[in-house]
């Protein structure tokens, strides 16, 4: 199985933010989350990828060819959306894809009208009078209107209502339909395309924390609840991130058999949602820098 | 490339409204050249100091593109970094180039209307000044730009130098108005000249060519460093 | 074919999937030779990933239950009769095993648990 991305020690210093030797990959045909908190570094990660800025060490391959020397081929099959789509706001939207358009040899117009339509936009309003969920949507429309074979996308769903998020990932799932194409995302809102990754990588203030397939994920990681009398050293290789109350503690573990079999029925073991994920190593993170 | 060069120019419309606003500022310049003679200097003057403010600070980045975000759109599609410098460099060229001759049509047009007879005004349309006028705006932008391709947007730094230029154009400006009252145009003519031909004479060992070629000569050279630096430095940008 | 993915159940998703294909298989819904939809297209149709239903399929072809074959997808695979039998009576046994536990923690006697199994089997074939 090729991999249609590949990243090897990439590493990244900005003052004050540092991407720390970042490697993972994702095979052809996959959905790859890119999750963590605001500031994590995703953006930069994704920024690297499309070449926007340039890294500090590390390799990125994508397509198999590399990222830097066959931009140009590479830049062709790829669909980008990013955060905040820096468009000229005094043009329309029609006036904006003939801007983009011509750039691209595989450009679908009848593909890209139709995504207009389902998505209901004006193509003859200016761009200043759209809500920001209109332009993500416009974003997305121009992203997937070149056939491109891998859609990179930075926090696609910020800004959208619940209802179009599920109808974007009918969409997703119908691109999926091909072996060949593949989908990055970048979110901090885990909950919605969860559903549709197959890989995960998590990354925390730069450095990453997992790169795995999201069924290991969900199953190695639990939260675990129990009474205070059982948090001991013993416990500390086995909990990443732990918050305690008055009656109790609740923690997260990456190794849910092995706590199963230490603790047995003296804790309750829930499972574990990308969301609880990102906050209990946020947590373990901060206390390791106040420490 | 055309099609990046179509884009510049077709999201530049903001740069257009600038244009008619300083054809409207010709022309009340030269409405006043009716009652003073020292109209056509005020003429000369906006249509040199408006191309050059807006020229140097690479005209459709502060207008148009105020984030300096563009960027992230531009360098995201399948095109080379090189490729969109150079039609950066060539879109604002033909803006430039544009405005001047409109500025020249527009003096051409009020002069031969109301028959002004202004030393400036007639100097302005000579060959010399219009290749030189035209010349030191393209100068000016080959100064702005690369600026504007390492810091993208009205960055302090970018601020801080093309600010003193244009207060000094501006000093300039007002200098040669109370120049002209006292009739000592003639003389500040002969100096320009005689630096003109210093540099010339400096550049191309003793003055041999012709007074256009030698413009065309340096303008080339500057545009060429101009725009190499704003590769490099467009290639290095993080963005 | 029907298959239901419950998120609160504490089963993962390919189990889930695997479980009630191979519980039609063994019922007989599904018959030998019965395509199977595509890995893809039963992603989209549960909303759920792509690998997670290719674990499901891959876990069923290592099983015996369905057939890969290359290019056309997957088919419900030729069932040994004597093989199913053996596959169904295992299930139970496995069924039966953790009644047995259950009634070990709670200390009841076998006879009593011989005597609920003889209850409930004739109240079943009522």
């Amino acid at each position: 199985m090729a991999n249609v991305l590949e990243i090897k020690k990439l590493r990244k210093t900005y003052p004050g933010f540092m991407l720390k030797d970042i490697s993972f990959s994702l095979p052809e045909g996959y959905v790859m989350g890119l999750i963590g908190p605001n500031g994590a570094g995703k953006t930069s990660i994704i920024k690297l990828i499309m070449n926007l800025i340039h890294s500090d060490g590390g390799e990125i391959s994508i397509f198999g060819m590399h990222h830097g020397k066959d931009s140009v081929a590479i830049k062709e099959r790829i669909g980008f959306v990013y955060d905040n789509p820096s468009w000229y706001t005094h043009l329309t939207l029609k006036q904006i894809k003939n801007l983009i358009a011509p750039f691209y040899r595989s450009w679908d117009e009848s593909r890209f009208q139709e995504l207009i339509t389902t998505f209901g936009l004006p193509l003859k309003k200016r761009l200043s009078t759209f809500s920001r969920g209109m332009v993500m949507k416009s974003a997305i429309a121009i992203a997937l209107s070149h056939h491109a074979d891998f859609i990179v996308m930075d926090e696609p769903t910020s800004g959208l209502d619940p209802v179009f998020r599920r109808e974007l990932l009918d969409l997703f799932y119908e691109i999926l339909q091909s072996e060949k194409k593949s989908i990055l995302f970048s979110t901090h809102i885990t909950s919605d395309l969860e559903k549709i990754a197959d890989f995960i990588t998590f990354i925390l203030e730069g450095t990453l924390i997992f790169t795995d397939t999201k069924d290991n994920v969900t199953e190695n990681y639990a939260i675990i609840k129990g009474g205070l009398s059982l948090v001991d050293n013993l416990t500390e290789g086995l909990f990443k991130g732990m918050r305690k109350t008055a009656f109790g503690f609740e923690a997260l573990t990456d190794n849910v058999k092995e706590v199963k079999k230490r603790y047995g029925r003296d804790v309750v073991v829930d499972s574990a949602s990308l969301e609880d994920i990102m906050y209990f190593s946020k947590l373990r993170s901060s206390d390791d820098t106040a420490h | 490339m055309i099609q990046l060069i179509k884009n510049d120019l077709s999201t530049g419309r903001y740069y257009l409204i600038m244009v008619y606003l300083y054809i409207l500022f010709l022309i009340s310049a030269m409405i006043t050249a009716l009652v003073k003679d020292t109209g056509g200097m005020l003429a000369g003057i906006f249509l040199f100091v408006f191309i050059a403010v807006s020229g140097a600070s690479g005209f459709i980045a502060p207008l148009v593109d105020s984030t300096g975000k563009g960027d992230v759109l531009r360098v995201s599609l399948p095109v080379r970094r090189y490729t969109l410098v150079l039609a950066r460099y060539i879109s604002s060229f033909i803006v430039a180039v544009a405005a001047c001759m409109t500025g020249f049509a527009v003096i051409f047009t009020a002069v031969t209307l109301f028959h002004i007879d202004d030393p400036v005004l007639h100097l302005l349309l000579s060959v010399r000044g219009m290749t030189g006028l035209t010349a030191a705006v393209l100068l000016l932008i080959s100064y702005g730009l690369p600026f504007w391709f390492k810091y993208a947007e009205l960055n302090p730094i970018f601020r801080a130098l093309v600010a003193p230029g244009v207060l000094l154009l501006c000093i300039q400006g007002a200098g040669q108005l109370r120049a002209v009252r006292n009739g000592a145009l003639q003389r500040i003519m002969e100096l320009l000249t005689l630096v003109q031909n210093n540099v010339r004479d400096w550049i191309f060992g003793m003055g041999v060519s012709h007074p256009l070629n030698t413009v065309l000569a340096v303008l080339c050279a500057i545009v060429l460093l101009s725009l190499g630096s704003s590769i490099v430095f467009y290639r290095k940008r993080d963005i | 074919m029907k298959i239901i993915i419950s998120n609160s159940s504490p089963d993962p998703i390919y189990e889930q999937v695997g479980k009630q294909i191979k519980a039609q298989v063994l019922s007989g819904e599904l018959k030998e030779g019965d395509a199977l939809p595509s890995i893809r297209a039963l992603a989209k149709e549960l909303q759920i990933s792509v690998i997670t239903t290719k674990r499901a399929y891959d876990e069923l072809i290592k099983e015996g239950f369905v057939d890969s074959v290359g290019g056309k997808g997957c088919f419900i695979a030729m069932q040994n009769k004597e093989l199913l039998k053996e596959k169904r009576m295992k299930t139970i046994e496995e069924k039966l095993g953790v009644a047995v536990n259950d009634a070990q923690k709670l200390g009841i006697p076998l006879g009593d648990l011989k005597e609920m199994l003889d209850l409930l089997y004739r109240e079943e074939s009522e």
